[in-house]
């Protein structure tokens, strides 16, 4: 799953170290979910959203046909 | 085992049953090993471990990583599905060793099958707990 952490972390200067302070991870897992490899909990993608103040479909491009929808 | 001395007190554990089997039961040098090994390593590991968050107390950001990896979603979806694997592994290879070694010691098989019952009734009865559960 795609998502658009590090576009709006780069546009708010804000480092995966911090974020990863806010939301209770390490740093490996921003990264993972940076590039796509890992898909977060609906909790964890929660607090990502509140972070940076948008929706979790901001953030998170949901992909009907990878998901087999 | 002769001269063994019995903690339970002498005359009542020589009558109960317990007392009866513990005379009567010669375990062999090589099961006396692994029992030894199974507690050194056993304690070995708890002290290691305690020394360990003993130093962890003392400094505030290890202790913080240390919180953050038992915590952290992804460390703990990668646990899981490793167990999950290790898990599938060692019964399959429990049940081929069994199977196979058991064409000369009869017990193997038995041995196999009373661990395949056992796994077969946790994974049901687990799945009933959380059906209900979740």
């Amino acid at each position: 799953m795609q998502t658009k952490i590090a576009q709006y972390r780069k546009e708010r200067k804000v480092t995966q170290e911090e974020l990863a302070d806010a939301v209770n991870v390490t740093r490996q897992t921003i990264i993972s979910l940076e590039n796509g490899k890992y898909k977060a909990s609906l909790v964890l993608a929660h607090k990502i959203a509140q972070f940076f103040n948008v929706t979790i479909e901001e953030m998170f491009l949901f992909d009907r046909e990878e998901e087999n929808l | 085992m002769d001269g063994c001395p019995c903690t339970c007190g002498d005359c009542d554990c020589w009558r109960s049953p317990f007392g009866a089997w513990y005379q009567g039961v010669q375990l062999p040098e090589y099961i006396l090993g692994v029992y030894c090994g199974f507690g050194t390593g056993i304690t070995l590991a708890a002290m290691i471990i305690f020394v360990r968050n003993l130093l962890l107390m003392g400094n505030e950001e290890k202790l913080k990583c240390s919180r953050l990896e038992n915590t952290d979603e992804r460390i703990v979806e990668i646990r899981r599905r490793a167990v999950g694997i290790a898990t599938g592994a060692t019964l399959f290879s429990c049940t081929g060793l069994g199977l196979i070694w058991g064409i000369y010691e009869q017990v193997l098989v038995k041995s196999v099958i009373c661990m395949l019952d056992i796994f077969l009734f946790s994974y049901v009865v687990a799945c009933a707990y959380y059906k209900k559960k979740i």
